[in-house]
């Protein structure tokens, strides 16, 4: 279940518009890759052309050298919302992306929708509606959806930016342990430095558009990491720096640039 | 069922049980106008008589015929006839709803073609069609069934195409990156999303076949609660045509609160405001 990403010079236009420009980076099986980088600068963009859901690009894009022609079963893609189908309980929505939901599943089926439901704390909920939901919660199931799939890649677009602080931290436990689980290969967009370091195995940052690999940080230490470990401190420090740099040029060039969300 | 409801039937807290005591006053509250409307009904015929009897017959006067009628069978035979062309009117206006809703809210191409016409069509009052539908149908009861489904056909298409054209793009994506193919977004994902706007349309859908019934049953019938109408006004008994629209009436909202019934249960997912 751990796939390679290979992005080759990869340049993608919106109406004329250059957002990503000749972008490249390989992701290895069992990865955990961050991307940061200003807001607009098309992290999103790279996450939905990897997943199939954007098309017409020069370049190339491989997931386990097999180059990528449309959404496919071997990627996953998680949103910043949940999109859980409010209609459906959690159990369903976890299988959602199954084929066979058609009432009867098989007894594997649905022992593997245990494990994904126990695995991510919501087995006592299983026939919950989403409206009963919190954030935190619904992001988790969204997460056991995304990966009951059983992709090679699972790509996340800011996935917790939407909860407090310390359900961020649980979530982002959480993500570490099916990872460990799993081994999926991950590549995770955020705002949140801390959430890079804390998680990955480099951190990509992107230059504002249009966008190309900036700078590839390397993270060390190792796991289980201690978010205060000194390491992460200073390459927090230099990815502010990196940041800064970025923002600075951005608004040189731009007197009135698209402002730097972090 | 809720959370919010299940808590008030478990009826545990005070609070609770003050919510549970508002649900019921708020069933009675129903009873108030219609109570309201018969005691003036009785002042205004037995007591003052405002009215002669054959202006308004008194609530006892239009009871006893409606007793009548039930001994010997006409009014059930009346409503066997209405209830019969409504449910095949309906079934076949609604059915074509579906298939044109559906094509129309999933293909704009569709839509340009066939929903401009639809709209004109939808202006045409209900009895504007009934000399033309005699002309082409004769007499029988094809012109009833089909002024009928004319009236169920628009708010189930019209509810269908907008139900669909509001399904969440976000959610449709979900699909996507599953993999899904068209067939498998729009029963999975598009038509579920729509469900609330098409049980809607349904229920309104039934509603406008009773209002469409009594226009078709006007034509040259023999049976039905709209011909106990002609009949009564050419046979001047003011009481047989009450009897006829008091049923009318009653079939109408107890057919509207079933589907309402059906509708409760099947959007009990939906996230809603549902009114203090
Ligand atoms: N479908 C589209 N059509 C036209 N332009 C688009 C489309 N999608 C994205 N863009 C543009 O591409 C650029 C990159 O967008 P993208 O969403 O990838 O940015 P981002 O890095 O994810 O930003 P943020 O951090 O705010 O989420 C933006 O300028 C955006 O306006
Ligand atoms: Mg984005």
């Amino acid at each position: 279940m751990s796939s390679s990403i290979k992005i080759e010079r990869v340049t993608k236009r919106f109406d004329g518009n250059l957002v990503l420009n000749e972008l490249s980076l390989d992701v290895r099986p069992s990865e955990i890759v961050s991307l940061i980088g200003p807001s607009g600068c098309g992290k999103s963009t790279l996450l939905r052309l990897l997943s199939g859901l954007e098309r017409d690009y020069d370049g190339r894009l491989l997931i386990d050298d097999q180059p990528v022609t449309g959404p496919s079963r071997a990627v996953g893609l998680m949103f910043q919302e949940p999109r859980l189908m409010p209609w459906l309980n959690v159990r369903d929505n976890v299988r959602f992306g199954l084929r066979q939901e058609n009432g009867a599943a098989s007894p594997a089926t649905s022992e593997r929708m245990d494990t994904w439901l126990r695995q991510v704390k919501l087995d006592h909920a299983a026939s919950h509606l989403p409206r009963q939901f919190s954030g935190g919660m619904a992001q988790r199931a969204a997460l056991a959806r995304s990966l009951a799939t059983e992709p090679g890649v699972l790509l996340l677009d800011e996935p917790f930016s939407a909860v407090d602080a310390l359900t961020r931290m649980r979530l982002q436990e959480l993500l570490l342990e099916v990872w460990q689980r799993t081994q999926v290969t991950m590549v995770l967009v955020t705002h949140d430095l801390d959430e890079s370091l804390y998680l990955s195995d480099r951190v990509v940052v992107m230059s504002s558009r249009p966008a190309s690999v900036r700078e590839v940080l390397a993270v060390k230490a190792p796991r289980p990491r201690d978010r205060r470990d000194p390491e992460l401190l200073r390459l927090r420090a230099h990815l502010l720096e990196a940041l800064d740099v970025v923002h600075a040029l951005e608004s040189a060039d731009l007197p009135n640039g698209i402002p730097f969300g972090v | 069922m809720t959370l919010a409801n299940s808590r008030v039937l478990a009826g545990a807290s005070p609070e609770a049980k003050r919510a549970g005591t508002r649900l019921v006053v708020r069933r009675w509250l129903a009873l108030l106008v219609p109570a309201g409307l018969l005691l003036a009904w009785f002042l205004a015929t037995d007591v003052l008589r405002i009215f002669s009897p054959n202006q308004l017959p008194s609530p006892g006067q239009t009871l006893r015929t409606a007793l009548d009628m039930i001994a010997s069978g006409d009014l059930f035979r009346h409503i066997g006839a209405s209830v019969g062309h409504v449910l095949l009117g309906f079934s076949i206006g609604a059915a074509i709803a579906l298939i044109a809703g559906a094509l129309v809210g999933l293909s704009r191409s569709v839509e340009a073609v066939v929903d401009p016409t639809l709209q004109a069509l939808r202006n045409i009052p209900s009895l504007a069609w009934v000399p033309f539908l005699l002309l082409w149908l004769g007499i029988d009861e094809a012109p009833k069934i089909t002024l009928i489904a004319i009236g169920a056909f628009f708010p189930v298409y019209l509810n269908l195409v907008s139900g669909i054209r509001q399904a969440d793009r976000k959610l449709v994506e979900v699909g996507y990156v599953f993999g899904f193919r068209s067939f498998e977004l729009v029963r999975r994902i598009v038509l579920p999303s729509a469900s609330p706007y098409l049980l809607a349309g349904l229920r309104i859908g039934f509603g406008q076949a009773w209002l469409f019934l009594v226009a078709a049953e006007l034509i040259a019938s023999t049976r039905g609660l709209g011909f106990m109408l002609i009949d009564g006004q050419n046979s001047a008994r003011p009481d047989i045509m009450l009897v006829s629209i008091l049923t009318l009436a009653l079939l109408g909202k107890l057919s509207n609160s079933a589907l309402r019934a059906v509708e409760w249960w099947a959007l009990h997912w939906a996230d809603v405001f549902q009114g203090r």
